[in-house]
């Protein structure tokens, strides 16, 4: 398969996909990377490269917020993201936009008579 | 790891304050990892090269890498130089007017004399007269039936009332500079427009009339 196009399929959903992770729980950008690898089966393994500046769009669009945790013990201080309730309204909207996209285009891509 | 941070943040093309955050994100990932177990050799294996690191940010930010810049920053000088040149070889080679009496150059009166004489040998159909004042090449090129066989076609004109209007102008070009003028000269039955070029000894280059 041609990977620009495989790119520019997968890079449409990232942000609903980002969204919907974080308004599980605060996370920082490599847990992120992990998590969505993991819960995709690998389909999305996503680069710092390609997910930060997705973070960064949404932190500039008040749908995140990003806070550094206070180290505790050994562990390092973190930068974590944060849905906010914006976030989470805008992800309500995605998701039922979502719904009715995947449904659509399933329609028309079923359609190989 | 500093180290690599730095080619990180030298290899990136967007603003200082992205900067600060890409490499904020950086440091903190390389710090988690570390913290849980993975060797710097792990991590750097990773993340790529700091170049290719750099550039994924680059092109998902959507800002041009600098080397395009250079690249854009050099077309745009080459094309203002074009332009400065083009405009330079306009100016050089565009013919320039200026009226006669700004001439450095040439005389006005003494141009206006030597139309008012060729205007009274034209009206007066004295070939002779008028062969004087031309130049060479024009004396070899020119015949007197060419000449006043014009005035047949212009149809009957009568006699000589006055000059009626005379501008000159110093004209510039390739082939040097000459003294090029109308002279609107009013006949009982019609009025003609003569226009002569005269070179730089005085010697009439061109000869219209309508």
């Amino acid at each position: 398969m041609n990977s620009k196009y495989e790119g520019l399929l997968k890079k449409g959903v990232l942000e609903i996909l980002v969204l919907q992770l974080l308004s599980k729980k605060p996370m920082y950008g490599y847990q992120l990377i992990l998590e969505l690898k993991e819960m995709s089966h690998e389909l999305f393994t996503l680069k710092e490269g390609t997910l930060y500046p997705i973070l960064y769009r949404l932190e500039d669009d008040e749908l995140l917020v990003s806070e550094w945790s206070q180290p505790q013990g050994k562990s390092v201080s973190k930068k974590y993201y944060k849905i906010t309730d914006e976030g989470k309204d805008t992800l309500i909207n995605l998701r039922e936009l979502w719904f009715r996209f995947s449904n659509e285009v399933e329609l028309i891509l079923g359609d190989d008579k | 790891m500093d180290k690599y941070i730095k080619k990180v943040y030298k290899a990136l093309s967007c603003h200082k304050a992205e900067k600060k955050r890409i490499i904020n994100d950086l440091r903190s990932d390389i710090m988690v990892a570390i913290e849980e177990g993975e060797s710097f050799e792990e991590i750097e294996e990773r993340l790529g090269t700091p170049t290719d690191y750099a550039r994924e940010f680059n092109e998902n930010l959507g800002v041009v890498k600098k080397s395009n810049k250079r690249l854009f920053i050099g077309l745009g000088c080459g094309l203002i130089l074009a332009i400065i040149c083009f405009i330079g070889y306009q100016y050089l080679t565009t013919p320039k007017a200026i009226l006669l009496q700004d001439s450095k150059i040439f005389n006005a009166q003494e141009v206006f004399d030597l139309s008012d004489k060729a205007v009274s040998y034209l009206t007066n159909k004295d070939y002779t007269g008028l062969e004087s004042m031309f130049s060479d090449v024009i004396k070899q090129n020119t015949s007197e039936e060419e000449i006043f066989g014009v005035y047949d076609q212009l149809g009957e004109i009568g006699s000589f009332k006055k000059i009626s209007d005379r501008q000159f102008v110093e004209y510039k070009d390739k082939s040097g500079v000459s003294a090029v003028g109308d002279i609107v000269v009013e006949y009982e039955k019609r009025t003609i427009i003569y226009r002569l070029s005269f070179n730089e000894d005085l010697q009439i280059i061109g000869l219209y009339m309508r």
